[in-house]
């Protein structure tokens, strides 16, 4: 049973009515997507050649530290041999069992993590103060632009940030554990903006 | 605090890394005809260089990937950074 029959997400506990009061941010949970962790060497044509025929994405031209979209899916740079699919709620079985299949001897993995993690849109004009106040990585357009990814710490709190459009509409991708202290750190932080 | 750049990254800050003491020590092929006294040099002893270190950092919060950097222990002046698996910059390495 996935997360969206029982209608539980990491970030049940946060009034997200309290951000419509906040000036210049808009805050959203995206809610039970999937969340498939991929692991191969990219000096495997074998294993590329699985990738670009199932989900339609080159991982060699993906650079370090951006992300693609994909018809329905996001592909993230996690490491020189990792990704993370983002795919949209209750589609994370049926892509994790065509790449399985696609990469059947193939020296890789396919992990499906959806229930670890949840995803955070942040948009506004304010967006990018909100976030600058728990992140020391420059956010700023000329260095962090759209389609741009990060691993960093926000207050403390590991995330996958990303740019969706350039210095006003991010996305985080937070562990559950932190998912709820990682709400209220952005409910308190955003007061200033009220 | 330390801005490191990790050759996948940039430059990041200190805190998002974890330190990993001295680089380049390989593991002995014939352990099993090692002395206690090799062995134990091998395991614990570490040289304490003042000046240009070759050390190995690993990128914790980031992309979790291990690599070695060249670091001044007097100025903390970070002056080379590169991947596991590659040589030093020619001319750098730790004193045998």
């Amino acid at each position: 049973m996935s997360d969206l029959q029982n209608g539980e997400s990491p970030l049940v506990q946060i009034d997200f009515n309290q951000f419509e009061k906040v000036k210049g941010i808009k805050l959203t949970e995206l809610k039970f997507q999937g969340h498939l962790n991929l692991r191969g060497r990219l000096n495997d044509k074998a294993f590329c050649k699985a990738i670009s025929d199932a989900i339609g994405v080159e991982l060699t031209s993906l650079k370090a530290n951006t992300f693609i979209l994909s018809e329905d899916f996001k592909v993230y740079w996690l490491g020189p041999d990792e990704w993370l699919i983002v795919t949209p709620p209750d589609q994370q079985l049926e892509l994790k069992n065509t790449l399985q299949q696609a990469l059947q001897g193939i020296f890789s993995s396919v992990t499906d993590v959806s229930s670890g993690q949840t995803i955070i849109s942040i948009s506004g004009f304010n967006a990018r103060s909100l976030i600058e106040k728990g992140c020391t990585i420059d956010l700023h357009p000329r260095q962090f632009k759209k389609g741009d990814c990060a691993q960093t710490h926000l207050s403390k709190a590991t995330v996958l940030l990303s740019v969706v459009k350039s210095s006003e509409a991010f996305e985080i991708i937070i562990r559950r554990s932190f998912a709820d202290y990682l709400g209220l750190w952005l409910l308190d932080s955003s007061s200033e903006f009220v | 605090m330390l801005q490191i750049p990790c050759p996948w990254c940039g430059i990041r800050d200190e805190s998002e890394f974890s330190y990993g003491g001295e680089a380049h020590i390989t593991r002995p092929l014939n352990s099993e005809n090692l002395t206690d006294e090799e062995w134990a040099d091998y395991l614990f002893m570490r040289k304490n260089t003042r000046g240009a270190f070759l050390e190995q950092w690993q990128h914790a919060q980031g992309c979790r990937r291990w690599f070695n950097i060249q670091r001044d222990t007097v100025s903390y002046k970070i002056s080379a950074s590169y991947k596991v698996g590659e040589q030093p910059p020619q001319g750098m390495g730790n004193e045998k």
